[in-house]
């Protein structure tokens, strides 16, 4: 167990390195030069000098890298002040002179994981809820209509399943829902000037977050449970007289779980990237609207942030369902035991 | 006259960039010395149908072209990791998983930054973000058929690893082949028009439904929705039927 | 006169327009054992899965009556089923491998009938549990509760799935192919097992297998299937020793005799039609002695990993074998023996260490026949390509239409015709497929032919044709061969000198 544990951890470091190392060689060849970049327009030998030497430009590629690796690994070198662990350095942002981007990400990656976490569970209940119940009635009826209307929802752009949830849900029925076209979680108050929060405004946003991962979840349900349904030890879970409802959740779910978690979980990132549309329209403050103001004033750091934070979480969550279920599998238990 | 209009309109996609401000926002079905505009026309007084027509070429070819680049790279890496196995195949799962990593979109959006904005740079970007899942794919694949008996038997009959690979294996990817190719299409689509909508794809004035988008949707609550809806609902139905393609083929005996 | 347990009459069973099933009729009395036998395609388990109640959905019931335990089974509702269900009726499977959940422990999947028939407590479930393993024979009974399936070697499985159809002591088993994964040394054990535990218990027991002679030891009736229709039914004894219908006479007149090596071998076909050669010539052994092919100390090992280790685990260690020409060299063993790994060992299929290694002819002339009939042959390609490409590498002298008269020659070789080079391997069944993989492996004009389980996924009746071809082409080419099997009687058939291996420690 501690092997294959040990096992993963390594494998996702050195994914995590890899990813460190892309993003690292992606953006220090980019067109243009970045100490310009920070001075936007202004032409002055001097101060570009002086950004060169703040920021080691000036320093060879190898040495850029391997501080740029230093920064960004939580782990503190061996005679730094930080100790152990510390905070990823993740740089100063380009244009917002001053801030930080660990504090940047810091402030609107809790709204963006919210509202894929609220995705995300809403696409589970409803997804896999239809999934399964479906899965008992194939070829009938529902099931060619729940297919089509996922396969509908899956093809679906987010930001036009955004533009046209606001314009439906928001504008049209507005009168009747009470939602707003636009909003973020805290709303501030127009009198007294308090910051107030405002759950409401996470509906319409997380249901078009979540449109897409419904129809999937219900496909990957309904055929994941019909494949293992039609597996050996499941028909002698029936032969020995059990009621459904025990055969269902004691013998099939577990095993037809399996792969439904595991896409899920890896989805999970993407989906922080996908929110990107849904925060811009609905105005939403996180990550993915930090990030495209960052792509229009070609703010690499912050870029380069979310790209990193985003990516490690993929390799977080992934892991760690790779491991759980290791666990949870007897048979991987054994094999590595 | 009702003969002659679609050929009008056919012969006005030559016109899709035509400006003309004394015919802004006109309804769908309005009628100028342009001929019909059966769409209306948009803020700039161009055709909507052309507009909307043209769109099509965009999204098409960025699908072709990322496929064709994602095949290019992807049956070969996913080919040779599968068959060969041991530290070939630690390497290539490794990049792979490196890849795998940064989602699609964020992926496209730092290869736009690396090469800038426009619509080359996303068939570039686009390809060469998806040649993973269809190596991936085909790696499953090869892993799976490669401990089967006709490529034993293969080997005892002598033949070489590159008849092996091409001849023997790779026709058997062919129906999980066509349904990522289909998947990856209808993805490249919506990446696309993602782009366009961020105002990073497709530059102005060249029409792409993602574009089209972003500049109207503003519109939907002055009455004029056909403007954003039109092409949205054109996305949605490439996706669907590349999506309804893929899964008809790989549920074909 | 007791009711019976069940009673099938005039029944007719179809899947998608195919019928499967015709005019089953079918009375098993308490106490009783009757055995269901034919081929795959006969049919024979499609009513068993409907006395269970477990039959697909699809599947439609055309004509006549079902009763179980004097009901009318077609009627009851799923609340029914699974009341009667492990309790009243209770099934065995096939493949015990898959018959278990993977990741319960099968003390407590055994424990779930008893949840779900019984009132005991769990001390008590845990108690009947034990003392069922005990009766199986389950060595330490107390630990091996606390198992998992894969923990547990095809034999043990099977012994904890018959434990637990037996656990609420049902009126009726149903036993579907209970030994045909299993290997041939348990097969007749477990066989043994079941039927004493039935006897004791007084049940009626439903037997489904595809092997005439291993039913005809514990049943007490027999109904042969062809088709989806009865060709015979009566007492076990009678219908063995003295069968009455061509099917049946053929089912066991297609087998490799007790003696002697009479060739060819019936088929299938000369009993339907009448035409059983009856003066055959024997197969002998070469009587000159010519070395082929000789190894000695052959090691064949695999790395397993356990825990940081890496170790090498031997399953061949210090073996010599040696082959003469014209001759047919048997191995033999139960799984794990080794012997398929020496066969793929000699055409570089494992790697393999020996003292010496020496072969007459170059490493070409030796070639495989495989045992799985539908993955040995490339699904994507026409016969015409498979034979054509290995002409190609072999033969390059020869010229496109010489390869093609050459394809055509070999296909007739094995029985099949030219027609058939057009064709997909999906066009053919088992038996010629293998023959098709016969005609491939002779494209590469090979002097050695390794035949690795090559007729054990074949019915028994198609096992004959096939052994009919592999002993005229090594006749005629005068080939050597090395015949691999678990299946003695085969293995005594075919061989003229037998090596027995058995698994190492």
């Amino acid at each position: 167990m501690i092997r294959f544990a040990l096992q993963k951890l390594g494998q996702a470091l050195f994914t995590l390195w890899g990813v460190a190392t892309l993003v690292f060689f992606l953006f220090t060849i980019v067109p243009g030069d970045s100490a310009q970049m920070m001075l936007g327009k202004r032409e002055d030998p001097a101060a570009l000098a002086a950004v060169r030497a703040k920021y080691g430009l000036d320093k060879p590629i190898a040495v850029q890298y391997a501080n740029y690796l230093k920064r960004i690994s939580p782990i503190g070198w061996p005679n730094d002040q930080h100790g152990i662990f510390k905070a990823p350095d993740l740089g100063e942002s380009f244009q917002r002179q001053g801030q930080q981007v660990t504090s940047l990400i810091g402030q609107t990656f809790p709204n963006t994981a919210l509202l894929a976490a609220a995705a995300i569970g809403f696409a589970l209940l409803v997804g896999g809820a239809l999934g399964a119940w479906v899965s008992y009635r194939p070829d009938s009826f529902w099931d060619k209509a729940l297919l089509t209307f996922s396969s509908l929802g899956m093809s679906l752009p987010s930001f036009f399943t955004a533009v046209l949830f606001a314009w439906v849900f928001a504008y049209l029925l507005g009168p009747w829902t009470g939602l707003n076209l636009t909003g973020s979680l805290y709303s501030v108050d127009d009198y007294s000037g308090e910051r107030y929060l405002n759950l409401k405004n996470l509906i319409l946003p997380a249901l078009t977050l979540g449109i897409r991962p419904v129809g999937v979840i219900l496909q990957l349900t309904r055929n994941s449970l019909l494949q293992v349904g039609a597996m050996d030890f499941i028909r002698t879970a029936r032969a020995k007289g059990l009621r459904e409802r025990t055969v269902f959740f004691r013998h099939l779910l577990p095993v037809a779980s399996n792969p439904i978690i595991t896409t899920v979980s890896g989805w999970f990132a993407s989906l922080l990237a996908g929110a990107v549309f849904v925060e811009i329209i609905f105005g939403w403050n996180g990550m993915g609207k930090l990030l495209v103001e960052a792509l229009n004033t070609r703010d690499l750091p912050i870029t380069m942030g979310c790209v990193l934070v985003i990516a490690a979480l993929f390799v977080v969550l992934t892991t760690l369902v790779d491991v759980l279920y290791a666990v949870l599998d007897p048979r991987i238990r054994a094999e590595f035991f | 006259m009702a003969v002659a209009a679609p050929i009008v309109v056919l012969d006005s996609t030559s016109n899709a960039n035509d400006m003309d401000l004394n015919r802004v926002l006109l309804g769908p079905g309005s009628k100028t010395d342009m001929g019909l505009h059966l769409f209306g026309t948009d803020k700039y007084g161009r055709d909507h149908f052309s507009r909307v027509i043209l769109g099509s070429r965009i999204s098409l070819t960025v699908g072709f072209i990322a496929v064709s680049i994602s095949l290019f790279i992807g049956i070969p890496v996913g080919a040779f990791a599968g068959y060969y196995g041991g530290r070939l195949d630690q390497f290539l799962t490794w990049a792979m998983s490196v890849l795998w990593s940064i989602p699609t979109l964020l992926l496209v959006i730092a290869l736009t930054f690396v090469l800038g904005k426009g619509i080359v740079q996303v068939f570039i970007a686009v390809g060469l973000t998806m040649w993973v899942e269809v190596a991936r794919v085909i790696r499953g694949q090869f892993l799976g058929e490669k401990s089967k008996e006709y490529v034993e038997a293969a080997k005892v009959l002598g033949f070489s690893a590159p008849h092996i690979i091409f001849k023997e294996i790779l026709p058997n990817t062919w129906g999980p082949l066509v349904v990522i190719c289909a998947t990856n299409f209808a993805s490249a689509l919506l990446i696309e028009s993602g782009l366009s909508f961020l105002g990073i794809g497709a530059q102005p004035p060249v029409p792409s439904w993602g574009g089209m988008i972003r500049e109207y949707y503003p519109y939907l609550i002055t009455g004029k929705a056909y403007l954003s809806l039109i092409p949205g609902a054109l996305i949605a139905g490439s996706v669907l039927s590349l999506n309804t393609l893929s899964t008809v083929w790989s549920e074909r005996d | 006169m007791p009711a019976p347990v069940v009673h099938i009459d005039q029944l007719s069973i179809a899947f998608g327009g195919h019928q499967v099933l015709r005019d089953f009729t079918f009375t098993l009395n308490p106490g009783q054992t009757i055995a269901v036998v034919g081929e795959s395609g006969s049919g024979k388990s499609v009513a068993a899965l409907m006395a269970m109640g477990l039959l697909d959905k699809r599947a439609e019931i055309k004509a006549g009556a079902a009763q179980l335990f004097s009901e009318d089974l077609l009627s009851f509702s799923s609340e029914k089923w699974s009341d009667l269900r492990g309790n009243e009726v209770a099934m065995v499977f096939q493949d015990p491998m898959t018959a278990l959940h993977p990741s319960i422990r099968i003390g407590r999947q055994m424990e779930e009938v008893l949840e779900r028939h019984t009132d005991l407590n769990r001390a008590d479930r845990e108690q009947a549990v034990i003392e069922a393993l005990r009766e199986v024979e389950i060595s330490d009974p107390e630990s091996s509760s606390k198992k998992y399936p894969h923990e547990m070697s095809g034999g043990q499985r099977q012994r904890v799935v018959i434990a637990m159809a037996m656990l609420m002591k049902p009126k009726l088993i149903i036993a579907d192919e209970p030994t045909t994964a299993l290997d041939k040394a348990v097969e007749g054990t477990i066989l043994a097992l079941l039927n004493k535990l039935v006897r004791e218990s007084g049940a009626a027991l439903w037997l489904i297998s595809h092997d005439l002679e291993v039913v005809a030891e514990v049943a007490d009736e027999v109904v042969v299937l062809f088709r989806g229709e009865t060709v015979e039914t009566g007492p076990a004894k009678q219908v063995f020793t003295a069968p009455k219908h061509p099917y049946t006479k053929g089912l066991l007149g297609c087998r490799p005799p007790k003696e002697g090596r009479p060739f060819p071998l019936p088929v299938l076909d000369d009993f339907l039609n009448d035409t059983v050669p009856s003066k055959q010539a024997d197969l002998v052994a070469p009587t000159a002695a010519e070395e082929v092919m000789t190894i000695t100390g052959l090691r064949i090992g695999f790395e397993r990993r356990s825990g940081f280790r890496k170790t090498k685990q031997w399953v061949i260690n210090g073996i010599d074998v040696h082959l003469n020409r014209g001759e047919t060299l048997g191995l033999i063993g139960p799984s794990g023996s080794g012997k398929s790994s020496i066969g793929r060992a000699i055409v570089g299929l494992n790697s393999f260490e020996s003292t010496a290694f020496s072969y007459t002819g170059d490493a070409s002339k030796i070639q495989f026949i495989f045992q799985d009939p539908f993955s040995a042959l490339n699904g994507s390609k026409r016969i015409g390509w498979m034979l054509d490409s290995v002409l190609k590498r072999h033969q390059p002298e020869l010229s496109p239409l010489e390869r093609s008269k050459e394809a055509q020659a070999l296909l007739e070789e094995v029985g099949l015709t030219a027609a058939d080079l057009n064709k997909r391997p999906k066009a053919f069944s088992g038996g010629q497929r293998q023959r098709i993989g016969i005609a491939r492996a002779l494209a590469a004009a090979p002097e050695v032919l390794i035949c690795d389980e090559s007729v054990s996924a074949l019915d028994v009746s198609v096992q004959s044709q096939v052994l009919n071809v592999l002993n005229g082409i090594k006749k005629n080419r005068g080939l050597s061969m090395i015949f691999i099997s678990h299946d003695p009687d085969v293995i005594r058939y075919m061989c003229d000198r037998i090596m027995e291996l058995n698994p190492l420690d």
